[in-house]
């Protein structure tokens, strides 16, 4: 469903990515690791169209993205979850919602899609009309997943969905996280800094060390690898 | 006492104005963090198109054209099957259809305008230094008003209204019927403003699109429209604003919007310059505060007052009354 191929960016002078491939089928979960600085999230905002890469090529669906707007890139239906939520938070969590259904027309669709969410996360629900700055970490996670799920993503990109949050909220998280990929059909890039919940869930997983591929396997073949054990399992 | 709410009605009218022009500042303020300086000569030079607009027309330099080959809109009485279009008329032949057209052309004049000098002035001369942005409006104000001087000449000119008569007797107090008018369109436009910002799609776009551009573009918003709609927005709701205060000073001049912005400025200020409620309650008392002033201790304090304002609250209270602390954005 996604490919990217060799493709390089960089911020300025400083070269984040130097050489990235990975394929993502479609139905399926795949995870990224990396240490802080790989260039795990910068991946992802390259293929979210919030930076251009100097190199290479994103596919979708065999249709090249990569250097396309970021609005024209959630047409297609590839939503970002962004490192650090980015959720709007002078604003109420329905209204964050609604605008996570900005490319929509469909109001019925729209509706069943609120519920959808609110089903997921009923915490948003009990707190539909608060300012979304007051919510805890683990409910603004839960907005800006619900958030991009209003635009009906076929591809969702989710960068480090655990961070900073309690064990108990992550496993429910990581549930609503399975469930959406099972149930609603919604192909998963995720990136993790805790491995091994990452390749939990994941069917194949992808290591970044400095901006480049170090090692791609399936996810069960990752778990048993002795370096990424000893990087990022710690055992 | 009827004087006190004589003027406090007219006041309120005033200050509906500057609550109008104050709005435009925190629209583009909030937008973009640019003080647009020249938010008054835009609606001033705007406000000098609806008043070339309301002049007779001539057409007698197009050959062949032999039908009407000159047209007043102002003093248009359009007749469908011998029925009038009548909205009424004041007794120097203009008529009110005729004042509505001239305000619907210019207000979409100045929108067309307002989006144009985003895409091709200020786009283009941010992102470095803010403060680059900032002395491009001053520029502005200055080339746009001494283009009016040199266009229009700095003699004050009539401009139409389409309410001239008497005062309007309310009991408590009398209100002129253009300041009651002014007064009608202020708060309008404000209940619209807050319509469009709160009920609707694009306007929850348009904000979300000031608080967080980056998450915006992750939900297919295209950030850079929502930028120029935001000018031409400001710069409609300022052209309206001109086209308001215009007919209740001397008349229409190249210095029309200085005292109108200064004084939107003090209004902004007071009320916090991110907040649009407070741009509103803002515009509101510093026009109830110098109509007071003028009246009960003289005009030559109104402006003292209404500086000193500005500078007490930036001491006391630098985010103004409504306005959010001060976060560095990210």
């Amino acid at each position: 469903m996604l490919e990217v191929k060799n493709i390089r960016a960089a911020y300025g002078p400083v070269t984040a990515l130097h050489d990235i491939s990975l394929s993502v089928p479609e139905g399926q979960i795949v995870t990224v690791l990396g240490a802080n600085g790989a260039g795990k999230s910068t991946t992802l905002r390259v293929i979210s169209g919030l930076l251009r890469p100097s190199a290479g090529t994103v596919l979708f669906e065999g249709r090249p993205i990569h250097g396309k707007p970021a609005d024209w890139i959630v047409r297609q239906r590839i939503c970002h979850v962004p490192e650090g939520r980015q959720i709007f938070a002078t604003l109420t969590v329905e209204a964050n919602l609604s605008l996570g259904a900005y490319t929509r027309r469909d109001k019925p669709g729209i509706k069943a899609d609120l519920q959808r969410v609110f089903d997921y996360f009923p915490r948003l629900a009990e707190r539909r009309n608060q300012v979304a700055g007051t919510l805890s970490g683990g409910e603004q996670q839960m907005l800006a997943i619900g958030r991009a799920l209003m635009a009906r993503p076929r591809l969702l990109l989710l960068d480090e969905p655990s961070l900073g949050l309690a064990p108990l909220v992550v496993r429910d998280i990581f549930k609503i996280i399975r469930t959406i990929n099972e149930e609603d059909r919604v192909t998963i890039l995720l990136i993790e800094q805790d491995a091994k919940l990452a390749l939990s869930v994941a069917s194949y997983g992808y290591v970044l060390e400095t901006g480049r591929v170090v090692v791609n396997e399936p996810a069960a073949d990752l778990a048993r690898n002795e370096t990424v054990r000893k990087s990022y399992l710690g055992y | 006492m009827e004087t006190f709410f004589d003027q406090l009605a007219i006041g309120a009218s005033t200050g509906a104005l500057y609550a109008l022009l104050a709005l435009a500042l925190v629209f583009i303020f909030r937008a973009t963090d640019i003080v647009n300086f020249a938010q008054g000569e835009m609606a001033m030079f705007n406000t000098y198109i609806g008043w070339s607009i309301s002049r007779p027309l001539s057409f007698s330099w197009i050959p062949f054209l032999s039908i009407e080959r000159h047209i007043n809109i102002l003093n248009w009485h359009p007749e469908v099957f011998g029925i009038p279009l009548f909205l009424g008329s004041e007794s120097d032949g203009s008529t009110r259809l005729g004042y509505l057209l001239i305000v619907i052309g210019t207000v979409a004049i100045a929108f067309v305008m307002g989006g144009l000098i985003e895409r091709l002035i200020i786009r283009p001369s941010e992102g470095k230094n803010l403060l680059n942005a900032v002395i491009v409006t001053l520029g502005i104000f200055a080339i746009v008003n001494s283009i009016a001087n040199w266009r229009y000449g700095p003699v004050p000119q009539n401009y139409p209204a389409p309410f001239k008569g008497n005062a309007v007797d309310f009991g408590l107090f009398k209100l002129g019927q253009h300041s009651l008018f002014a007064l009608i369109v202020g708060v309008a436009m404000m209940f619209a403003i807050y319509v469009f910002f709160q009920r609707t799609k694009l306007g929850l776009a348009v904000r979300a699109a000031a608080l967080n551009p980056q998450a915006s573009e992750l939900m297919g918003i295209n950030t850079g429209q929502m930028l120029t709609l935001g000018w031409s927005l400001a710069a409609a709701i300022g052209c309206l604003a001109g086209m308001l205060v215009a007919p209740s000073v001397a008349g229409i001049s190249p210095n029309l919007m200085l005292g109108v912005l200064l004084y939107a400025f003090a209004a902004a200020v007071l009320g916090g310059l991110d907040s649009a409620l407070g741009a509103v309650v803002g515009g509101l008392a510093v026009g109830i505060g110098q109509t007071m002033v003028v009246q009960y201790i003289g005009s030559e304090w109104s402006d003292i007052v209404a500086f000193g304002l500005i500078i007490g609250i930036l001491m006391v209270k630098p985010t103004g009354i409504f306005g959010s602390p001060v976060v560095k954005k990210v």
